[in-house]
């Protein structure tokens, strides 16, 4: 760390031909600086550096290849990110600032100093890059160019560093309003702070016994330092009132408004007649702690990636389409193609638009509609869909409907237009305040009028009384404290839950729905073991060197997706190439070919589902035959994530229903179910996104978990949504809470972890009830005067404050015995 | 006792330049970021970078 950070000293000289005339030029070390006082101990590199000892020439070189190995990876210029600098994209991405573009992203992987180290050195390594601004508490990076046009390079230098790097939206004047209201939030809470410090001073020494003149200057001093509050501090209370009875429904901010102003005309009153009788310091407390708890909650709420909603990136891709009258294809931005247009899709490339295909064939990739993790070939006049990848081959198309009204752009747009429509959850605190507040309203007005005939002041001052302590206030920033102290700690475990109510909407789940691919499994289509023909010879059986040589050299010339994943992990295995004659293409996905006289072939056939194996998803099984006999079968498929039975098993055990929605086809998803244990009418297969979408509407209470955009429209809905490590864009903006660890275990962690939340608020629920109907009684029977009233509310507050510290203490300790069970 | 009437303008004013102070840092969003500035600190050089070494 530390040398690294010397190397930004270094300075860089031009070569020199002569020793001499080196010796007499640098005076520094390049590495740490120091100056060079004997020239002919220093050490000259091949360039012309000097440097003072060896070491730091060593340490130097190491870097600098370290630096070099970084920028010219071949993933550092990956064609996958030259969207983000398309003027489509950059018109909804970047802002302006002094004439200069930046664009913001959201990380993936920031974890510490170095994260912050490296990524600083982002202009060092792109020159054009004017700086790039990490905050880390956001896991944001703002991006600034000198000149256009490099916002895909920083992306892909960032991919080549390991981190994933999400572009998010620059809605300008959100993003202003958002942090605006943050600098509300907190000023309203400095000056609360400051002027409720302040009446507490004064009111001790009413408190004390003071008595007199000085003690009615006091009171006034109270007032005006209360003032602040009332009008400005307070005001969110007022307004939240204002809407949630408006859309009818009282809040927990009806009883605190009541208290607030039934409180300060009270003590007004009591101040002008010369009574000592006032509220202004539980008041100014009460609004203060409110003010604070709040305040936090929405600091740890992610909200941020909420305003980041997508764009479809395929729009922004530019494409080449056929010109029939200079008779070459033109290169225009996906969202200028018009139907019946002709485009050409290169490999690699994403398909931009629904339509046709006119060429022979084309392998495919349709994660994005189906998350299926086989490739698919298709043939003539076959549908090619947008947002599918070429995977081989290239493709020719028709356009039948442009990329805005594509099957994907459709499921794109209801996904925007469903996160804004959400049904927001009527929290719990909500609701029993809600009861609470008729209830005493109700206990007030009939103690009034029955006690009215017996004294009508004391009637009035009881009743006042009543109100203001029943209040349950330490409940109204109990919660809060306790919602955002749990959100803080998932953040730390990786999971960023977008806000408070995504949290207590876990705790009732009672079905989950999993995605499959790239979910439950790792995503990734690999090789995963060799089976012999013969059954008893399973366990650790591999073929010999020989027809590893065989099985290379004719799979080497198929093109198919499977040949190649074979292709790759052989050149692994160290194999040669062996001459191949009479090479052929079996209809079906095979080939065939001839090696000194033996005949192989080697076809791809269905897996049996009799395969026995717990970790493992075979989807694919490809045979080896030589001169007509079986002698060996390839397995290909999917790996199931590690923890994914046990997490699955956990769950189930606390009563939780397992499902399992996929765009795969019946076998492979019927394995994992099988390995997974879940029962056969829970999972389906063959899914299309609408599909998914309509499922998981049926069942309330449900968890949606998944990674790709044919996910994302169920992840939309009104349910409660989770987006696991390495998920799409879309699939990132409409799930609820975004996990950054791998795996499925963090789903069942943040089960627990919103269970634990809300034993804590109930806790906190009933307590505070008892305490406060308990307090009221008192009122009512006239015991309570106001001093005792002074001192039994902040008492109340603390109480339930370290209910809820202790209690998610108990909670960080309890994850961690279950973090340490789990690995 | 007259020595309050001296003493508690004072604390209103020094309130209030606090609570000046507080609103202006704010406004310089002092407290955007709570985190980050705590890591740039460990790191050497971060504000007199000497000249970059280029690659």
């Amino acid at each position: 760390m530390n040398d690294s950070a010397v190397i930004t000293k270094a300075e860089n000289r031009q070569v020199d031909d002569s020793a001499a005339d080196l010796k007499d030029t640098h005076s520094n070390c390049t590495h740490c600086s120091t100056t060079i006082t004997d020239g002919d101990k220093a050490v000259f590199s091949n360039n012309g550096d000097a440097f003072c000892c060896w070491g730091c020439e060593t340490v130097y070189k190491i870097l600098k290849k370290g630096n070099f190995s970084l920028i010219n990876r071949p993933s550092a210029s990956l064609p996958e990110y030259d969207f983000l600098d398309t003027d489509s994209f950059l018109q909804d991405y970047s802002v302006s600032v002094d004439n200069k573009k930046s664009m913001r992203f959201f990380i993936e992987g920031i974890q510490c100093t170095a994260c912050l180290w490296i990524i600083d050195q982002i202009p060092d390594w792109i020159p054009q890059v004017e700086n790039a601004n990490l905050n880390m508490s956001q896991n944001t990076l703002l991006v600034t160019l000198k000149e256009p046009g490099y916002f895909g390079k920083v992306a892909s230098v960032l991919s080549a560093l390991g981190y994933k790097a999400y572009p998010v939206k620059s809605l300008d004047e959100a993003k202003h309003f958002q942090k605006k209201e943050n600098h509300q939030q907190l000023k309203r809470l400095g000056v609360a702070a400051a002027c409720s410090g302040n009446i507490m001073l004064f009111s001790f020494s009413i408190y004390s016994g003071l008595k007199g003149q000085m003690a009615g200057m006091f009171g006034y001093l109270n007032l005006a330092f209360f003032l602040p509050i009332l009008f400005y501090c307070a005001q969110p209370f007022y307004t939240n009132l204002w809407r949630s009875l408006r859309a009818g429904r009282p809040s927990i901010d009806l009883p605190i408004v009541a208290a607030i102003i039934i409180g300060f005309v009270l003590s007004l009153i009591n101040l002008i007649q010369g009574n000592e009788d006032f509220y202004f310091d539980s008041l100014s407390i009460l609004i203060l702690l409110l003010l604070a708890s709040r305040y936090f909650l929405s600091r740890t709420q992610q909200t941020f990636i909420n305003s980041s909603y997508m764009q479809t990136f395929i729009e922004s891709q530019v494409c080449q389409r056929w010109n029939s009258e200079s008779n070459e294809y033109d290169k225009i931005p996906a969202r200028h193609l018009n139907v019946d247009d002709k485009v050409l899709i290169k490999e690699g490339e994403r398909v931009p638009a629904d339509g046709t295909v006119l060429n022979e064939w084309v392998n495919i990739n349709p994660s994005i509609l189906t998350g299926e993790s086989l490739p698919q070939k298709l043939f003539k006049d076959s549908d090619i869909y947008a947002g599918t990848q070429v995977v081989a081959g290239y493709a020719e198309i028709l356009v039948k409907q442009t990329t805005g009204n594509s099957r994907i752009g459709q499921i794109l747009k209801k996904v925007e237009e469903q996160i804004y429509n959400k049904t927001p959850l009527i929290s719990l605190t909500d609701k029993a305040a809600q009861y609470f507040s008729i209830f005493i309203l109700v206990a007030g007005a009939l103690f009034f009028s029955f006690y009215i005939n017996v004294d009508p002041t004391e009637a009035v001052k009881r009743t006042l009384a009543l109100i203001i302590l029943a209040c349950p206030c330490a409940l109204a920033f109990a919660t809060p404290l306790t919602q955002s102290l749990s959100l803080r700690k998932a953040a730390k475990k990786g999971y960023l839950i977008k806000n408070a109510e995504s949290l207590e909407k876990l705790n009732y789940v009672k079905n989950i729905f999993f995605d499959k691919t790239g979910t439950l499994t790792q995503g990734q289509f690999e090789f995963l073991t060799w089976k012999s023909p013969r059954a008893e010879e399973s366990g650790n059986f591999s073929p010999d060197q020989e027809t590893l040589d065989a099985i290379y050299s004719i799979e080497v010339y198929s093109q198919h997706p499977i040949a190649r994943t074979l292709v790759k992990y052989l050149e692994g295995k160290g194999v040669k190439k062996l001459a191949v004659h009479s090479l052929t293409e079996i209809p079906g996905s095979g080939i065939s070919g001839t090696i000194d006289d033996d005949n192989y072939k080697i076809v791809s056939e269905l897996p049996d589902e009799n395969i026995r194996d717990d970790s493992d998803i075979i989807s694919s099984l490809i045979s080896i035959y030589k001169n007509g006999n079986l002698i060996a079968s390839a397995c290909l498929g999917d790996r199931l994530h590690s923890d994914a039975k046990q997490t699955i098993a956990k769950l189930d055990s606390i009563g939780i229903k397992m499902h399992i929605l996929s765009g795969d086809k019946s076998i492979p998803v019927s394995s994992v179910a099988k390995k997974l244990r879940i029962a056969n009418e829970q999972f389906s297969s063959n899914l299309m996104p609408e599909k998914k979408s309509e499922i998981i509407n049926n069942f309330p209470d449900s968890l949606m978990v998944g990674d790709g955009a044919n996910d994302s429209l169920a992840m939309s809905s009104d349910n409660v949504s989770i987006a696991v490590q390495g998920s799409v864009e879309s699939c990132l903006v409409a799930a609820d809470i975004y996990v950054t660890r791998e795996g499925v275990s963090p789903v069942r962690d943040l089960i627990l972890l919103s269970q634990n939340t809300f034993g804590v608020i109930k806790r906190n629920l009933v307590f505070s009830f008892v305490y406060n109907f308990a307090g009221g009684l008192a009122a009512l029977l006239g015991y309570i005067s106001p001093l005792t009233a002074a001192i039994l509310m902040p008492v109340s507050s603390l109480v339930v404050l370290s209910s809820s510290a202790i209690g998610t203490k108990f909670l960080r300790r309890f994850n961690k015995i279950n973090f340490s069970l789990n690995n | 006792m007259s020595i309050l009437y001296i003493i508690i303008p004072i604390t209103i004013i020094l309130v209030s330049s606090f609570v000046i102070f507080f609103l202006w840092a704010v406004k310089e969003e002092q407290f955007d970021d709570l985190e980050t500035p705590a890591h740039k600190m460990l790191i050497d050089d971060w504000n007199d970078k000497p000249e970059k070494i280029k690659i």
